[in-house]
């Protein structure tokens, strides 16, 4: 009976931590890691940044 | 602050802090199955009890451990996103080996060490166990070999048209013989910090007369196993400090705040102050030949001085402005073979002209002021490499000390009865963390100016970022791995007080119960 009643309490904290987790790390990413926060860093960006502007 | 100095600031800070659990990790990793396998193969409980005490130890270290590693993942492509560009062909594949190593592997082995006590035979679990432990060694392995790449960087070359350094031999990246010294050195120093913590633990509670069989035996294990690991660290130094010297001459000059080249073989200055201000050492002591015998293994190889080697610098910086001129016209015409085969033959030293980036943009046109500027920015902070060595290899010879004596009484069965020896065996056990950190700021601060070793410079890596968002960032890392630091403290010392009793749950087996054969 114990076990019976244990089981889906269980369930339901498992099932409140993965959502507080995702939401933790959805804020995380927009806050911190979304697009806008990416600095762009491709071929012609690098070539800009060690040679200069007019070296893309 | 700037942009270069707040992101430094911040890797070195979590690297530092992650490399508190690093050590620890391996080092207990190891052990633990040392005493699983004793466990087995006499079916004695006790041993069984203690790998499951120490194994509980192990998890909440295995935990702060992943989770201060994993932010210095997301710094590579944060902070340093021209880092990331330029050497993600060749250090990215290891780093994400290494992080596979870690969460999937490792992490599954954790999974089955901590749940599958009852649930697996003996010799499953057991083999769980080694598992456990070379995973962890093997996760350090992948690691090293990117470290290494940053020390040495073998197995690659630079392509004008992606503007990054690619992969031209794996092996070579594999095999890196820096990467390899490295990777032993730094284990065996994990494991010489596992058994000081285990020595520390057991004479903390033999000192109390608690749990007096577990503690015992305990420091047995760790008394040999710490002997065996603190000789194998420094003659493992040795060699990494053998390929610092073929390939990271400066570093070596550095250390030994060594100036100008001195005949072969070159002494070993125990003591001096070094002056960075007159390029000299004051109030030296020297050991003579002994420098030249660790740096070159002969008797008649000089080892180069630091002002020497600035000379060096001076002429690589003059090759280097040849082949960043090459590179920049290049852009505009990418068919020209006549400049692709000048910057071919001088791009070794492109990484030396990407050093007067600190002193002006138009690199072709430096000044001699300048490019001298530059060759002395070639010298790292030579105080602090001279007494972290010291200090280091100072701690490394005590703990064989220590080791050898604990191993001694172990054997004559009186460990229990010395008293001061206890005590000094449970004040070490902050020294190994000391000693790993410092071997830290060696390898990586003496790399210094430099991210990639002759590469490229460390202020070229960084991201074009605000200033503020890495400040930001930082302070939240300051916060959240300061509220680590107090959970750790406090579960750490919570299950060490309970003991074994209180942390299994029972009460330890005595010493020669036997576990039914199943």
């Amino acid at each position: 009976m114990t076990q019976a009643v244990r089981r889906p309490r269980y369930w339901r904290e498992i099932a409140i931590l993965l959502v507080a987790k995702l939401l933790a790390l959805t804020c995380l990413y927009f806050l911190f890691f979304g697009p806008s926060h990416r600095p762009l860093a491709d071929s012609a960006a690098v070539s800009a940044h060690i040679l200069g502007a007019s070296h893309p | 602050m700037d942009i270069e100095i707040l992101s430094r600031l911040q890797f070195a800070i979590t690297a530092l802090y992650h490399f508190l659990f690093v050590p620890l990790t391996l080092g207990l990793s190891i052990l633990l199955g040392i005493m699983e396998t004793v466990y087995v193969m006499t079916g004695r409980a006790i041993w069984r009890d203690m790998t499951k005490f120490w194994g509980a130890l192990f998890g909440i270290n295995f935990a702060m451990g992943v989770a201060t590693g994993i932010t210095m993942e997301f710094q590579f492509g944060m902070n340093w996103a021209y880092y990331s560009h330029y050497v993600g062909d060749v250090f990215g594949a290891p780093l994400a080996i290494e992080g596979m190593m870690a969460f999937f592997l490792e992490a599954t082995f954790v999974g089955l060490f901590f749940f599958g006590w009852n649930r697996m035979s003996k010799v499953a679990h057991l083999t769980v166990t080694w598992a456990l432990g070379i995973a962890t060694n093997l996760s350090a392995l992948w690691i090293l070999i990117a470290n290494g790449w940053m020390q040495f960087p073998a197995g690659a070359r630079f392509n004008a048209d992606t503007m990054r350094m690619e992969v031209s031999n794996f092996m070579e990246v594999l095999f890196n013989p820096v990467a390899q010294a490295k990777f032993v050195h730094t284990v065996s120093a994990g494991y010489v910090v596992g058994s000081v913590f285990v020595l520390a633990i057991s004479a903390y509670y033999l000192l109390r007369q608690r749990h007096v069989e577990l503690a015992r035996r305990s420091m047995t294990v760790a008394a040999s196993f710490g002997l065996a690991s603190a000789l194998s660290v420094v003659v493992l130094g040795d060699e990494s400090g053998y390929t610092a010297g073929l390939n990271q001459k400066m570093k070596i000059a550095a250390i030994e705040a060594m100036w100008n080249t001195e005949p072969a073989p070159a002494s070993f200055t125990v003591f001096g102050i070094p002056d960075l201000k007159t390029h000299t050492t004051n109030y030296e002591v020297k050991v003579p030949w002994v420098l030249g015998l660790i740096a070159t293994r002969t008797a008649d190889t000089p080892v180069p001085g630091i002002n020497n080697l600035v000379e060096v610098a001076k002429q690589r910086i003059k090759n280097g402005i040849v082949a960043y001129d090459a590179l920049a016209k290049l852009k505009a015409d990418r068919g020209n073979a006549a400049l692709r085969k000048t910057l071919d033959a001088h791009v070794d030293d492109l990484g030396y002209a990407l050093l007067l980036k600190r002193f002006r943009p138009d690199v072709q046109n430096a000044t001699q002021a300048q490019i001298d500027a530059a060759a002395n920015s070639t010298i790292p902070n030579v105080p602090a490499l001279f007494w972290s060595f010291r200090f280091m290899v100072g701690l490394g010879f005590y703990f064989i000390a220590l080791f050898a004596l604990a191993f001694y009484l172990s054997a004559k069965r009186r460990l229990d009865t010395h008293r001061v020896f206890l005590r000094v065996c449970l004040w070490t056990l902050p020294l190994p963390w000391i000693a790993a950190e410092l071997g830290w700021v060696v390898a990586e601060y003496g790399r210094q100016p430099w991210v990639i070793e002759g590469v490229l410079p460390t202020a070229l890596g960084v991201s074009s970022t605000a200033p503020g968002n890495v400040l930001f960032s930082l302070l939240g890392f300051l916060i959240f791995y300061s509220s680590l630091l107090v959970a750790d403290i406090f579960l750490m010392t919570k299950y060490i007080r309970l003991g074994p009793d209180g942390t299994l749950g029972h009460a330890v087996a005595a010493p020669f119960a036997r576990v039914p054969a199943e």
